[in-house]
């Protein structure tokens, strides 16, 4: 935890800080541009920099590719990664772990919430036919799972969630332009917290762009972004309602 | 090969009762993960533990609150093995982690206190010695944790000399301010700018004009400026960062040291983690106990279990949710290595068979029994057979059945216990009855005992078996019952009389009645006992 | 910020609630530490959420750190510990824990900046406080982005909100949004509700109140999305609903529409910090005759509002300040930065 761990950018050799960037400038290409690209580059800590490639793009816009050394360097050890607990059960696991410590099926209830109509997300974790070959929740003997699709009001959402007895809601944002995503999320906490219930139910937000530490930031218990699977919303839901004695 | 698969701990309830046994530490947790089953060889030691929880039950019974002290502080435990893991690969804990080991020690100090009286604690369980760490995290604050000025030899000057520096910062800053405020007649706000409003023209233009401000802010209404440190503040400012840095670096040293003597003193500590987990462990056997009701076991050298009275803690506690209570059971097996069970239909013949396994598997791992009196050896293993309940592997009853059968048949001579329940329903009688009838006949030559529940003819005849069957219905209730009309099954409950009797080698033929009473269509009755070339039923009733 | 502070030290917990990021909370709680230390007290704080981190997660603008005086309580996660300047002597471990680590009790012996991650649930805020009114004198709990929750009277006895030009560069808007929050914050106390309804509303439960004062249980599990079988329960002798939970958008709608044959319709909820339905819902609700009261009121200290918008945008803090003391007659509007 104490001892530095600094990297760099790596281009062909360890600690040469190597980076390629592009970006567009609103200036007319020409040897004013360059100069104003290089000054950048320099600006951005770019040592060496190097204009690859510079071309016109339609009137008053130029189009540079920068090579340079990038001499900011990151000290692993300083950083902070919230993650969601990462200790993956299978399938059967979790069937006999809810089977062990809970003793009882589980309600899962889940929606693509606000005006968000993508469901893949939601759909890929709950579905029978689940993501990259693992059962989605409703396959699991021991949990109950409802998906109830897109452009879910939260006000439905958490009725759902009421009246099935949910011991843990998921939620899907997929469109997050100017950050729309982000006081419907507060607000379905708000919610559950004016019901009485957030302290009952494990509450999981997730999203391509959704990031544990944003969610956690926002009052959820975990945020998933891409590629997560089934089975790892799956057991942390588990382990998360043993842990704060939810089962009984 | 296991003690006992999983389904069958399932079945008998060992699954519940390890359960309701509930550990109060992740110490304690953690050794009932691996709590170990007492096979045969482990006579002295399966001795040993139900003595210890013995112990414990009569200092509960003594003392309570002095047992309530130390499970309050048990509770209280956290788990620190990974911080002294963490400490003796050479890295330096943080203060959150010398913290908790602090608070571990303070639980552990009290613990040992709580329990120095406590003449049930044989020596190997007593809590090691850890005072010396104790007194190197004692500085710097009473309970809680904190690098105090002593843990260092400069650390106490170095901090004070910061305390002056920033003190007279602050009293420069203060009168510039002051000075400043006189100047203009206007107030610096928290965070040490002063607005002004671009409306007031003479004012702006005499306060953009002092040198000890600059602008450090403005919009189109507004100018917010702030104090330029003079070259004395920036020095001072200076110093102060470098004993930070001082500071910091010696602070950090302090925790180095710490961390090794967390390091050294790790061995003591996890022993000390070790056996508050069997504290725990015990405690939690014995409150158990308590809730069940206990008796001694005694081991005996005879292939035997003889039990008296036995209350099945699982099935008791559901049949306590309806208001219903559980009739004690008593019988002996072993005085044949077969032993057959008989009886009416919801007779109880499972629940026997459930009680000897749980009885024997609880007794086994080192808990007490909730019996009047149990005497038995030990047993290799406990099998329950299966009852078809895996349809989902795409086995049919008979099949799962013998596919389990056959895996644990073989070992009839590891001094095991069958418990076969109805074997072979599942297939049509006339070879149901003679499979079953050859395996029992089969393990009767191993040194195994056996107890198996069947409806099957010519069974419980058997030579060399002992034959048991459940009371049930006695004629005089039956009638009685029939007489008030059809009933439900929590009638029929009420009216069994579950205990063991002596069988005659016949099997009961009481499902008709038992149909009857249930409600059955009456036609159909009828039907059945011309099939059977009987007297209907009905002119029974009359 | 005097006078802020002169009705401040007469509680035991204030939260200071922020309606978006950026309000100048963390400035406001500041201004509270520092102020009320100079008075002799001992201040407890933590917050809901993470906050005095550098910059924002969300928003990327730089954030002030939280200044803690000497002999000041937190509540923290044992993960921010390391970092900031201030100096921490570790009291005591709560058994919250959040993802930064588990919540510990510590005493500031050496003054200077330090993060402060609280718990999140509800329930652990209130855990919380009652551990720092043990070490302490009065506890401020900083919440982060829109945690109205924390200002319940269930949890704290008062609450400052904290407003400002991060909401709209547009002075109308902020003084819309800020109006509208505070007026929910301050609903009335209802005068119909007997003591068995409040009691029956403490317990989260919703119920029907008659105009001789029966009360009656509702069997529904929520009403949260306004079910329409509320209304077979409703008419011109049981017309006070008492709402346990949310009252949202939706239940607000279907209590406008049903307000024609219910005269006098009141509705009840246990405080400000329940109401979820926006603006024009509102509006609809009020144009229909239907009052709506709270069982515990919020005890709004104050409202502190920060002219510094996104970008480092400005709008003059004077004028916000007084187009929202305006529309807020009796409440103490300050600029801290003034």
């Amino acid at each position: 935890m104490t001892e530095t761990k600094r990297i760099k950018a790596y281009g062909d050799a360890l600690d040469d800080g190597a980076v390629q960037l592009s970006f567009t400038l609103p200036v007319d290409a020409g040897p004013l541009a360059r100069a104003a690209a290089l000054n950048l580059a320099v600006q951005m800590g770019l040592e060496h920099a190097e204009i690859a490639y510079m071309t016109p793009v339609s009137q008053g816009f130029s189009f540079f590719v920068v090579y340079g050394r990038c001499r900011h360097s990151v000290d692993l050890s300083r950083l902070q990664v919230a993650e969601a607990g990462l200790e993956e059960m299978d399938f059967f696991e979790i069937n006999d772990y809810i089977k062990e410590h809970i003793g009882r099926k589980i309600n899962v209830v889940a929606a693509c919430t606000g005006t968000d109509a993508h469901t893949v997300g939601i759909d890929a974790i709950i579905n029978m036919k689940g993501y990259k070959g693992e059962y989605g929740l409703e396959r699991y003997p021991w949990i109950n799972a409802w998906n109830m699709g897109s452009q879910v009001p939260n006000a439905a959402l958490v009725a759902e969630a009421v009246r099935r007895k949910a011991d843990a809601i998921l939620v899907s944002q997929v469109v997050t332009q100017r950050d729309i995503h982000i006081p419907n999320l507060t607000e379905l906490v708000e919610m559950l917290e004016a019901e009485g219930i957030r302290h009952k139910v494990v509450l999981v937000a997730g999203g391509p762009r959704i990031s544990h530490q944003l969610a956690v930031e926002l009052g959820y218990d975990a945020g998933f972004g891409p590629g997560t699977t089934p089975r790892q919303v799956a057991s942390f839901i588990v382990r998360e309602m043993v842990q704060r004695k939810l089962g009984n | 090969m296991n003690f006992i698969d999983d389904a069958s701990a399932e079945r008998i309830g060992l699954t519940r009762i390890r359960q309701r046994l509930q550990p109060l530490s992740p110490y304690g947790r953690l050794l009932k993960s691996r709590m170990p089953v007492f096979l045969p060889g482990c006579e002295e030691l399966v001795r040993a533990e139900w003595a210890l929880v013995h112990g414990v039950l009569a200092a509960r019974a003594l003392e309570p609150a002095a047992v309530d002290a130390v499970e309050m502080r048990l509770r209280s435990l956290k788990d620190i093995r990974g911080i002294v893991r963490k400490a003796r690969e050479g890295l330096v804990l943080e203060d959150v982690e010398l913290f908790a080991v602090k608070r571990f020690l303070q639980l552990t100090e009290q613990l040992a206190q709580l329990l120095a009286p406590a003449d049930w604690l044989p020596r190997r369980l007593q809590l090691p010695d850890l005072s010396r760490l104790r007194e190197a995290l004692a500085a710097g604050s009473n309970s809680g944790f904190y690098i105090g000025d002593s843990c260092a030899a400069n650390l106490a000057a170095l901090r004070r000399e910061q305390r002056r520096l920033k003190d007279r910062l602050a009293e420069m800053r203060k009168r510039s301010r002051q000075e400043i405020e006189a100047l203009t007649g206007r107030t610096f706000n928290h965070q040490g700018r002063l607005r002004v409003n671009k409306l007031e023209g003479e004012l702006l233009a005499k306060v953009a004009g002092l040198p000890q401000l600059v602008l450090a802010a403005e919009t189109f209404s507004e100018a917010e400026f702030a104090l330029k440190p003079s070259a004395e503040m920036l020095a001072l400012e200076e110093h102060i960062g470098r004993l930070e840095t001082d500071i910091s670096a010696l602070e950090q040293q302090v925790r180095q040291k710490l961390s090794r003597e967390v390091a050294v003193a790790g061995p003591r500590l996890l022993a000390a983690c070790r056996r508050l987990g069997r504290i725990d462990l015990l405690l939690a056997k014995a409150r158990l106990a308590g809730e069940t009701g206990w008796c001694l076991p005694r081991l005996t050298g005879d292939n035997c279990i003889r039990l008296a009275e036995f209350t099945n803690p699982v099935i008791g506690e559901h049949l306590a949710a309806q208001g219903l209570s559980f009739q004690p059971l008593s019988l002996e097996l072993g005085r044949t290595p077969v032993t057959v069970i008989t009886g009416a239909n919801m007779g109880g013949k499972s629940v026997t068979l459930k009680s000897v396994g749980l009885a024997v598997a609880m007794a086994q791992l080192g808990l007490l029994v909730p019996a009047r009196e149990f005497e038995f050896s030990l047993r290799a293993f406990i099998y329950y057979s299966l009852q078809g309940e895996d349809a989902d592997r795409g086995l049919s009853t008979f099949g799962a059945e013998i596919q389990a059968l056959a895996a644990w048949l073989p070992h009839k001579n590891r001094h095991g216990l069958y418990l076969l329940d109805e074997p072979a329903r599942g297939t049509n009688p006339w070879e149901g009855s003679a499979l079953v009838r050859a395996i029992l006949h089969w393990l009767a030559g191993g040194n195994s005992l056996t107890l198996a529940a069947t409806h099957f003819p010519g069974v419980a005849g058997m030579p060399g078996v002992t034959h048991l069957q459940v009371a049930g219905l006695s004629a005089a209730d039956l009638q009685t019952v029939l007489a008030r009309g059809a009933g439900g099954t929590e009638a029929l409950r009420n009216l069994m009389d579950y205990s063991l009797v002596p069988g005659t080698g016949a099997v009961p033929r009481d499902a008709l009645k038992i149909a009857a009473f249930l409600g059955l269509e009456p036609e159909v009755l009828a039907l059945a006992e011309k099939e059977l070339g009987r007297k209907p039923w009905k002119e029974l009733r009359e | 910020m005097k006078e802020l502070l002169d009705r401040a030290v007469q509680y035991k917990s204030i939260a200071v609630v922020g309606l978006a990021k950026n309000t100048g909370k963390t400035v406001t709680v500041n201004c509270l530490l520092d102020g009320l230390s100079n008075r002799g007290l001992t201040v407890g704080l933590t917050s809901t959420g993470r906050d005095g981190e550098k910059a924002d997660v969300l928003t990327d603008l730089p954030k002030p750190p939280v200044v803690l005086p000497r002999g000041a309580v937190v509540a923290t996660a044992g993960g921010c510990l390391g970092q900031g300047t201030a100096r921490l002597e570790i009291l005591a471990s709560l058994d919250i824990s959040n993802p930064l680590g588990e919540i510990v009790l510590a005493r500031v012996r050496e003054p200077g900046t330090a993060e402060i991650s609280g718990p999140e649930r509800t329930r652990d805020v209130q855990a919380a406080i009652d551990a720092l009114l043990d070490w302490s004198d009065l506890v401020l709990i900083d919440g982060a982005l829109d945690r109205i929750a924390a200002s319940a009277p269930a949890v704290t006895e008062a609450a400052i909100l904290a407003t400002g030009a991060v909401l709209s560069y547009d002075l109308e808007r902020v003084v819309e949004s800020t109006v509208f929050s505070a007026r929910k914050l301050l609903l009335p106390a209802s005068v119909r509700l007997t003591p068995q309804g409040a009691g029956l509303l403490a317990a989260g439960r919703s119920g029907v109140q008659s105009r001789d004062g029966t009360v009656k249980p509702l069997p529904m599990a929520t009403l949260i999305d306004g079910p329409v079988e509320l209304l077979d329960y409703l008419d011109a002798q049981w017309s006070c609903l008492l709402v346990g939970g949310a009252l949202t958008n939706e239940l607000a709608r279907l209590l406008a529409a049903a307000a024609q044959r219910i005269p006098g319709l009141e509705v009840v909820v246990r405080d400000g910090t329940r109401i979820f339905a926006d603006i024009r819902q509102w509006q609809e609700l009020e144009r229909n005759g239907v009052s709506v009261t709270a069982a515990a009121p919020i005890n709004l200290l104050g409202v502190s509002v920060n002219p510094v918008g996104k970008h480092g945008r400005r709008i003059p803090g004077a004028a916000l300040v007084e187009a929202i003391a305006k529309m807020l007659p009796g409440v103490l509007v300050v600029d801290p930065l003034a």
